[in-house]
């Protein structure tokens, strides 16, 4: 994968706003922003002094054209309703967009800062070879340079003597290796060849390192789900009392704790307990295969009917296995389609499914990934497989043109509670991603999200 | 190992048909090895057939212990992730083994001797693209090919037994073949010819014959094969879907449990070393009982 | 003899015409779409949309007629151009000059291991039937054919690299960079792949000794009284080895399929493991390419042994 599109650029290339670990909006490579909803504006006030590591300045200039870049490649999210990009002065630039909501600040300054000059000096006017140079570069404002990128094996970094953070990074240098298998990762922590294993998501190898006296960050993880096909008439799906009794059968709390060994939270709703848009107490539909029973009943299948399950082979042979023995409980047939990630996230992001689809997605700390996921135009499962309601994208919208933070919680609670009404997915539960650790290394990678990583910060004691 | 190249110049003449079946008896059963590989199958046999009685659990039941318990009189080689008893699953998994085992030897036997048959008989152009195209197979590594295959599928046993099978067929194309360019000039398949006969009727009953020796002992040594290869299918995240109990999908799920549980994937992985092993034995003493001068060959 | 190669070559052509129509064709009929994959896979950090396909599809051709994208595909592989990748967004033939070398270097050593030591274990056991050697021999090749390829290598791993850290446990370092350490890095992977290599000829080369050595011109060999190293190198052993020259042509197959597992367990970075990712991503550029060389290599070996056949046992003709 290139570098652009990878997390592992983050310790190179920084973002204009990221997330504090509360949610809140934090600005790294901009000092601040002014959001104008009247106006249609979005106005950064950019970090004076910044440069790239080819020594180039940071300024709105560069903004402007790594914006631009992405909207001319069909990459940037809600670029749809950019107006143009304005350069103020120096270190201020502007966007004025056809539309607002209150995600799109964040949006656009979500976006990783590259050299412009690097990228143009590298092909020598030709776009052809630039690109080709970007694949295995990237030159950014970051803690750390990138020495050298070798494609699914290694990627070096070297310390950043001018980062405009005085006195960081703390390390002189990193190496991020790629250990496809999961038992050959955990062996090389443990005798000692790796200071630590990032982005973990087997809990029973982290608890076992744990025991074994590794430290272990615990991160958010990702929001698991059963997305039901129900946008097609004739999918059984399309039936709400079907989906309940989906929801019914399935018992959450024992699956997650047998999956996740403690780590992992069942899910009663569509956002996880303790973020922003949880709804205190919401649990509408526990346990009960009984009623599971009677719901298929009324809804036309007495005696169950089949289905189709398709699940990433690699992430989640186990609890599609779970998920089937539940449902076949209830008497529905569930033929499980194990798929490469690579069919997997072409369905989910791509084409759709026709039955469910066991999959993820990310959760911010702000809970804005209901919008990202499950918004009237979503980033990710955007293949209108998921049928939603009149009053849940009502919900969205409202929330989205919310600008007052308080007030826009109680707006993202509602839509938490019209998709729970309509059951309109089938939350399952929070797994756990970790960041695996000699206990001399510290680091607060993977606490917030996997794709917030401030490298700047990681440190190692002597030994 | 299972070789089947340039066969050809070693058969001048049709193998004698087997009618010494004493001699075959006193051949085939005179070595340990053999009768040890032999009473592990028939183990494997029984045991797939009276799976239903020997295991203890339903392999597919979910929670009948908590999960990665450790071997107890309960659970006599503990339970896997989602607490369901491993020695049930070992024991339905030898239906599985010998299901893509013998399905697969059965489809590309079948395949692989009327291509071979029919290359050989007819010769010619017919014969430049069959063999050719099962060079063309032969030269992608067995694994590789069951891959693209099965990638191509998706998983499930149904699509595992597929790829393993489109993998195999060259093998029994060439020995078929190779023996056929041979009989096909011998006296008596002309005189087939001199007195009207079909063609069909002088492949099936004059020619096909005379390769079952070292076909049988090539569909032997290959189930062992097929059941290693259906392991590293699995272990690659292409093969039997869940719930299904297959031993390469068991080791390559016991095996992230190594340290803590390591009976998790010894057990299924010596269960495949044993059955591969078996085969392979199986295979030899055939060979040597029913065509010595296969050896090296096949 | 002459004749004999042109027509193997041919033959060869054939054959290797064959090997692309039917990598081609089977890589188009997977049912994803690579380009979706290789955008759902970036769909974590940007936004990806639906216009991009379209734009993507016409950028690699993927919009063509299947026959032209297979033409354009063979005159490209004429000139040394394999394409750029799909999913990795990279020159196909640079990625591949990285990753062939590395798989090379473990498959040669595991080739030489695997023949060397197979032979002199099979001879071994043959000239010591039934003595200590040969019943600590023959078990250990039983194991060594019968073992899953990745779970020796997880076995490996445990005892050698956590348990007694002799070694270590994954990663590859170019030999010209790091001999040291590149040495005991491919120590287990080569193993490995080896073991069944190792083990097959040990028993073909003990089957085929113990046949020899019961003809007619070894037994006239010890009635003259010659030397037991001299009748088994000069008489028994070459005679012996036909068999396993076929095995070793066979070999390199068994190599290349056996480092997709065993790349994967030890995180090297060959072609075996790039060729899995892309097989996932559905990236048909990097498949074709890799297929196609691999096939060629495979064709050119076997070439190979077919015609050193002769060298070996003046007795075949070539027909």
């Amino acid at each position: 994968m290139a570098p652009t599109d990878s997390i592992y650029m983050l310790p190179v290339a920084e973002r204009l706003l990221t997330w504090y670990p509360n949610g809140d909006r934090r600005a790294v490579l901009a000092e601040s922003w002014d959001e104008d909803p009247q106006n249609k504006t979005i106005t950064y006030h950019l970090r004076k002094g910044v440069r790239f590591h080819d020594g180039t300045p940071f300024n709105a200039e560069a903004v402007k054209w790594n914006l631009e870049m992405r909207l001319a490649k069909n990459r940037l999210t809600d670029g749809k309703y950019v107006k143009s990009i304005e350069v103020i002065d120096e270190n201020t630039v502007r966007v004025h967009v056809t539309d607002y909501h209150n995600q799109l600040a964040f949006n656009y300054g979500w976006q990783q800062m590259y050299s412009p000059t690097a990228y143009k000096q590298a092909g020598g006017g030709d776009e052809e070879k630039s690109i080709q140079w970007a694949r295995t570069h990237a030159v950014g404002t970051g803690p750390f340079k990138l020495k050298e990128f070798q494609i699914d094996t290694v990627i070096k970094y070297e310390k950043n003597n001018d980062y405009w953070q005085a006195g960081k990074p703390y390390l002189d240098g990193m190496e991020v290796r790629f250990i496809p298998d999961i038992m050959t990762a955990s062996a090389m922590l443990e005798a000692g060849e790796v200071d630590a294993w990032i982005d973990v998501s087997a809990v029973q190898n982290v608890l076992d390192l744990q025991d074994k006296g590794m430290k272990v960050n615990w991160g958010p993880g990702f929001f698991w789900a059963i997305l039901p096909n129900s946008s097609d008439p004739n999918s059984p799906f399309a039936n709400k009392k079907v989906r309940e009794a989906i929801e019914y059968a399935i018992d959450r709390p024992a699956l997650a704790d047998m999956l996740g060994y403690g780590k992992f939270e069942p899910f009663t709703q569509m956002a996880p307990k303790g973020w922003p848009g949880y709804v205190e107490g919401y649990d509408p539909r526990p346990y009960n295969p009984a009623k599971a029973k009677q719901l298929l009943a009324e809804a036309g299948h007495p005696n169950g009917f089949q289905t189709e399950l398709l699940a990433n082979a690699v992430t989640s042979q186990d609890a599609a296995a779970a998920i089937q023995a539940y449902l076949a409980s209830v008497d529905i047939t569930v033929k499980l389609d194990l798929t490469d990630p690579g069919r997997y996230a072409a369905a989910a992001f791509g084409t759709g499914w026709k039955g469910l689809i066991f999959a993820a997605s990310g959760i911010n700390p702000d809970s804005t990934d209901l919008y990202v996921h499950f918004g009237p135009s979503p980033m990710t499962y955007r293949t209108g497989t998921i049928g939603k309601s009149p009053e849940f994208l009502a919900a969205n919208e409202a929330a989205l043109r919310e600008y007052n933070k308080a007030e826009e919680i109680k707006k993202i609670q509602a839509i938490v509670r019209q998709g729970g009404e309509d059951a309109m997915i089938i939350p399952i539960f929070r797994s756990a991603q970790a960041m695996v650790m000699q206990p001399w290394v510290h680091s607060e990678y993977v606490l917030i999200h996997t794709v917030v990583w401030d490298a700047e910060n990681d440190w190692m004691e002597k030994r | 190992m299972v070789i089947a190249r340039n066969i050809t110049p070693e058969f001048e003449e049709a193998p004698p048909r087997v009618s010494e079946w004493r001699r075959f008896r006193r051949v085939f059963l005179s070595r340990g090895v053999v009768i040890f590989g032999l009473v592990i199958l028939l183990a494997l046999v029984f045991t797939a057939v009276f799976a239903g009685w020997l295991a203890p659990y339903d392999p597919y039941k979910t929670g009948t212990g908590r999960a990665l318990e450790q071997p107890s009189m309960t659970h006599l080689l503990g339970t896997d992730t989602l607490g369901r008893d491993t020695l049930s699953r070992l024991i339905y998994g030898s239906r599985t083994a010998l299901m893509v085992g013998f399905i697969s030897v059965a489809v590309a036997s079948i395949c692989g001797v009327s291509l071979g048959l029919s290359a050989g008989y007819f010769g010619g152009i017919a014969n430049i693209i069959i063999m050719r195209g099962m060079d063309a197979l032969i030269s992608f590594p067995m694994i590789l090919l069951a891959l693209v295959v099965a990638a191509v599928l998706g998983g499930g046993i149904q699509n595992v037994i597929i790829a393993l099978s489109i993998a195999t067929i060259p093998g029994y194309g060439r020995v078929t073949c190779g023996l056929t360019l041979s009989l096909r000039e011998n006296d008596y398949v002309l005189a087939q010819h001199a007195i009207g006969a079909s063609n069909l009727r002088t492949m099936l009953r004059h020619i096909l014959p005379n390769a079952f020796p070292p076909l049988i002992v090539l569909m032997t040594m290959q189930l062992g094969n097929l059941i290693l290869a259906e392991a590293g299918l699995s272990f690659l995240g292409i093969g039997i879907e869940p719930p299904g109990a297959a031993w390469g999908a068991m080791v390559n799920d016991g095996y992230k449990y190594l340290a803590r549980n390591p009976v998790l994937s010894f057990a299924p992985g010596l269960a495949i070393m044993l059955v591969v092993f078996a085969f392979n034995m199986v295979g030899d003493g055939l060979r040597d009982a029913l065509d010595p001068r296969l050896r090296g060959l096949l | 003899m002459t004749t004999y190669i042109i027509r193997r070559l041919i033959q060869a052509l054939v054959v290797l015409i064959m090997v692309t129509l039917l990598i081609f064709f089977i890589m188009r009929l997977l049912p994803g779409d690579p380009l979706l994959i290789y955008l759902a896979q970036s769909a974590e950090l940007e936004a990806m949309p639906p216009e991009m396909l379209d734009q993507l599809r016409h950028q690699f051709g993927l919009d063509r007629p299947l026959m032209v994208q297979y033409f354009t595909w063979i005159g490209g592989v004429l000139r040394g151009d394999f394409g750029t990748s799909i999913f990795y967004h990279h020159d196909v033939g640079a990625l591949m000059a990285q990753r062939f070398p590395v798989t090379l270097h473990l498959g040669l050593l595991a080739l030489f291991f695997g023949a060397t030591f197979g032979i002199l274990a099979g001879l071994a056991a043959a000239v010591r039937r039934g003595k200590w050697l040969d019943r600590i021999i023959t078990p250990l090749t039983y194991i060594g054919i019968t073992i899953p390829v990745f779970w020796l290598g997880i076995l490996l791993i445990y005892l050698f690299g956590l348990k007694l850290h002799w070694l270590p446990i994954a990663g590859y370092t170019s030999p010209l960079e790091n001999f040291w350490l590149s040495t005991r890095q491919v120590i287990m992977p080569v193993v490995c792949l080896a073991v069944f290599g190792l083990a097959a000829n040990a028993r073909q080369m003990r089957s085929a000794m113990l046949e020899v050595i019961r003809q007619d011109y070894v037994r006239t060999a010890w009635s003259k009284g010659l030397s037991e190293r001299r009748i088994i190198i000069k008489h028994a052993m070459k005679n012996s080895l036909i068999p396993v020259i076929t095995l070793m042509g066979i070999g390199v197959g068994i190599i290349f399929g056996g480092s997709v597992l065993v790349e994967t367990v030890f995180a090297i970075p060959g072609v075996g493991r790039l060729l899995v990712s892309s097989i996932f991503a559905q990236d048909y550029v990097v498949v074709q390419a890799i297929t196609f060389v691999i096939a060629v290599i495979v064709l050119t070996v076997n070439l190979i042994v077919d015609i050193s056949y002769g060298w070996f046992d003046p007795r075949i003709r070539y027909g």
